[in-house]
């Protein structure tokens, strides 16, 4: 095998491992929301662990947030990204973007349930990344 | 040194071939839409949430022309022009000069437009809309605070 090939199959392998660390590390929050039949129905679940939007009727939101706080020496990239058929519904209030040392930033995670919605539970992931900018 | 320029000239034969099919079918695909389809806009790309969950933000769809106000009916989703561009949204008022429209998850009805504005409808395959989801996002992020 050359040098070159050694080199890049060197290269290919750390690049693996960062990315195999970024998705164990990263913050990964279930979201669900349990669509209800009527008309200014909020049925409010204060669970910390996963973002749960509880009962909620058609043409109705809410407003769920998550505290980052970057206490190491070097600043980092936040990404967020949804999945699952609640993602459609939810909006990240900010989004890419860099977190300095020593601050904090509450994200947003914002519900609206338009008049389309069938009544059932809608559920999903948000997988927030946090990437240490060392250059 | 005269094999390894035939290599070389065989492998620049090979790229120039692969270019151009390539170019042939971003050319081509289009046109070819357009003529089997018969309208001048043959895709569209969802950039907004307004038909969910029928339509979702960064789908591509395909749109069939029409001839005549009678091909549009009750129900069908079309896409027609305003003055914002261009509006994809339900049809739920068929009157005798103008029709009404309203986006499934939006609350209020749109503005009645005329006939003459409709450009086509959304092509649909045993009720469901033929659509490819995530190719349109490049015209989401391009249209990006436009809409």
């Amino acid at each position: 095998m050359s040098k070159i090939k050694k080199i890049l199959i060197v290269i290919g392998g750390i690049l693996a491992l960062l990315v195999v660390i970024q998705l164990v590390n990263a913050a990964k929050y279930s979201m669900v929301v349990n669509v209800v039949e009527g008309e200014n129905i909020m049925g409010i679940n204060p669970l910390a662990e996963r973002l749960d939007f509880g009962d909620l009727s058609r043409n109705n939101g809410m407003t769920r947030y998550v505290t980052f706080k970057s206490a190491g020496g070097t600043p980092v990239y936040i990404a967020a990204f949804k999945f699952g058929e609640i993602s459609d519904l939810v909006k990240i209030d900010k989004n890419f973007f860099t977190l300095n040392s020593g601050e904090e930033v509450k994200i947003a995670f914002e519900i609206q349930i338009p008049p389309s919605a069938e009544v059932k539970q809608y559920s999903g992931w948000v997988w927030i990344f946090r990437i240490p900018k060392i250059i | 040194m005269k094999q390894k320029t035939k290599k070389l000239l065989k492998s620049l034969i090979g790229w120039i071939l692969y270019v151009g099919f390539l170019a042939g079918l971003i050319y081509g695909i289009p046109r070819g839409l357009s003529y089997l389809l018969k309208t001048e806009y043959p895709m569209a790309a969802i950039t907004s949430g307004s038909m969910w969950p029928v339509l979702k933000k960064g789908d591509l769809i395909l749109i069939k022309g029409i001839n005549e106000k009678e091909e549009i009916k009750l129900d069908d989703v079309i896409v027609y022009r305003n003055e914002k561009g261009f509006t994809i949204h339900r049809v739920i008022k068929l009157n005798e000069e103008t029709l009404v429209t309203k986006g499934d998850a939006n609350n209020v009805k749109d503005k009645p437009i005329k006939y003459e504005d409709v450009i086509g409808k959304l092509l649909v395959m045993n009720n469901k809309p033929l659509r490819i989801p995530l190719l349109g996002m490049v015209s989401v992020y391009i249209n990006k605070g436009k809409i």
